[in-house]
């Protein structure tokens, strides 16, 4: 094991910047940032790399959560239980809010995978150890067998990466978000009605909407991806470089607010896949049944106030 | 073993063994959790809810039960006090009945008793007077014996006197 005395605390990132030692070289210096995983080792063609196993271990803490908890479970909840039916009872209310009873009991279990599988993949970035513990570059010498420091203190590896720092991790959940919700549209409208949502050449406007519509959905593939990616690297890059800079100290500041983006990142996902699976369930005809409903309580509404006055 | 190495295969590190390995994790992980783990959830949770919802039908079974066995013990008790208020209101008219025999009887034989007193006095009376009359017919032969100087027939003497102090009587 090879240890940074630099990455004590996350650290990911590098450059120019370092600390001076009294010598007048650095003590340690800021890591390089790759946007890209780092491959560990392969089995044949498959690359495994850090970011997989953080993304492997934060499967193993949902699974241990959930089969924990629901291995033998009591109706008087208590412990781990009581802890996870909470969290479940939570989102399974919100599911049932956004899209219905039947609906939302039906769309519960994805979305709650979703929700807890980034949940932990973006919060294993302030476990200690990821980003920090790593394989050393050919050619670097460290110190009392592990510890990187001086120049040396930028060059590995690391072993664990935050899975949702990763494009493959957050395009993979964007897709798979994006694909069964189109399932649910061709399965609960039908082919002919779902794909009309898209194609509609009975007036002009119409078309252009559908064409829209499409364009929404690669879009929405772009959007989910990036924006988790996005916020979960930047809160990493940020906690390395604090960590660099002001060891200890620099990134528990932040980490409270690290747990903060993680949790809302990882909600903002599942919330915005319930809504479009909730959109992709109703046909446009509902759509504009529900509009003049609500145009039509609203000029109640109106009526019963103006008869009032 | 491979010397690790940054991926950069396609732009911002995306490759695709990643992205089909992401998928099939994301893959696994829901049919884990909505095999095992869901379906455990919601058939406690649903449990529980009817558990819940029957606790409640049955407190407001009891409630409603309740009213109505305090309805019935309240006609229970009226009934009682009602029953009562008979019962004492028909002691009364029976103690009172009693109290008039009582006295009624008391009466009776408070008169029989002065009746029985009264006979006695008189048959007491009587005996006296014949005791009396007895002793004053034998003073009064004494007594005329010692004026005439002679002894009269007995049986005479008792009948004349007898036939006297009759007709003083």
């Amino acid at each position: 094991m090879f240890w940074p005395i630099s990455h004590l605390l996350p650290s990911l990132t590098g450059g120019a910047t370092h600390i001076l030692a009294d010598a007048g070289g650095p003590l340690w210096l800021l890591p390089g940032i790759d946007v890209g995983p780092t491959t560990l080792f392969t089995i044949g063609p498959f690359p495994v790399t850090n970011t997989l196993i953080n993304s492997w271990l934060s499967m193993i803490i949902v699974l241990v959560l959930f089969l924990g908890a629901t291995r033998k479970m009591a109706i008087v909840p208590k412990g781990l239980q009581n802890f996870v039916e909470w969290g479940a009872g939570l989102l399974i209310d919100f599911c049932e809010e956004v899209a219905g009873k039947p609906w939302g009991r039906r769309f519960f279990p994805f979305v709650a995978t979703i929700f807890f599988y980034l949940l932990f993949a973006n919060w294993t970035e302030i476990i200690p150890g990821v980003d920090s513990l790593g394989t050393p570059m050919p050619g670097t010498h460290p110190v009392a067998g592990i510890f990187l420091l001086g120049n040396d203190s930028n060059k590995f590896y690391p072993w664990v990466r935050p899975a949702s720092s990763d494009l493959n991790f957050t395009l993979a959940i964007a897709l798979i978000s994006v694909v069964v919700t189109q399932i649910y549209g061709f399965r609960t409208l039908g082919f002919r009605q779902h794909v009309g949502k898209y194609l509609n050449f009975r007036d002009p406007i119409g078309f252009i909407v559908g064409i829209l519509e499409i364009v929404a959905e690669f879009a929405r593939i772009i959007s989910f991806s990036f924006r988790l990616f996005g916020n979960v690297f930047a809160g990493d890059v940020l906690l390395i470089v604090l960590g660099t800079l002001l060891p200890f100290i620099g990134p528990t500041v932040f980490y409270p607010l690290e747990l903060f983006v993680g949790f809302i990142q990882a909600f903002v996902f599942s919330a915005l896949t319930l809504v479009f699976l909730s959109l992709a369930i109703t046909s446009h005809e509902d759509e504009h049944a529900s509009a003049a409903h609500t145009e039509h309580s609203e000029v109640g509404e109106l009526a019963s106030a103006d008869a009032v006055h | 073993m491979l010397v690790p190495h940054v991926v950069a295969d396609l732009p911002l590190g995306i490759n695709p063994w990643l992205l089909g390995a992401q998928l099939l994790n994301f893959g696994i992980l829901y049919f884990i959790l909505a095999k095992f783990a869901f379906p455990a959830l919601y058939k406690t949770l649903d449990q529980r809810a009817a558990t819940i919802r029957q606790g409640v039908e049955n407190s407001e079974r009891a409630k409603t039960e309740l009213a109505k066995a305090q309805q019935q013990a309240d006609g229970i008790i009226q009934a009682a006090q009602q029953r009562s208020q008979q019962i004492i209101a028909d002691a009364g008219t029976a103690g009172e009945r009693v109290r008039a025999q009582i006295e009624a009887e008391a009466k009776a034989r408070a008169a029989e008793i002065a009746e029985q007193n009264r006979r006695r006095m008189a048959q007491e009376e009587a005996q006296a007077q014949n005791a009396l009359r007895q002793q004053t017919a034998d003073l009064a032969i004494q007594a005329a014996s010692v004026v005439v100087g002679r002894s009269l027939d007995n049986s005479d003497q008792r009948r004349l006197v007898e036939q006297f102090l009759t007709e003083v009587r």
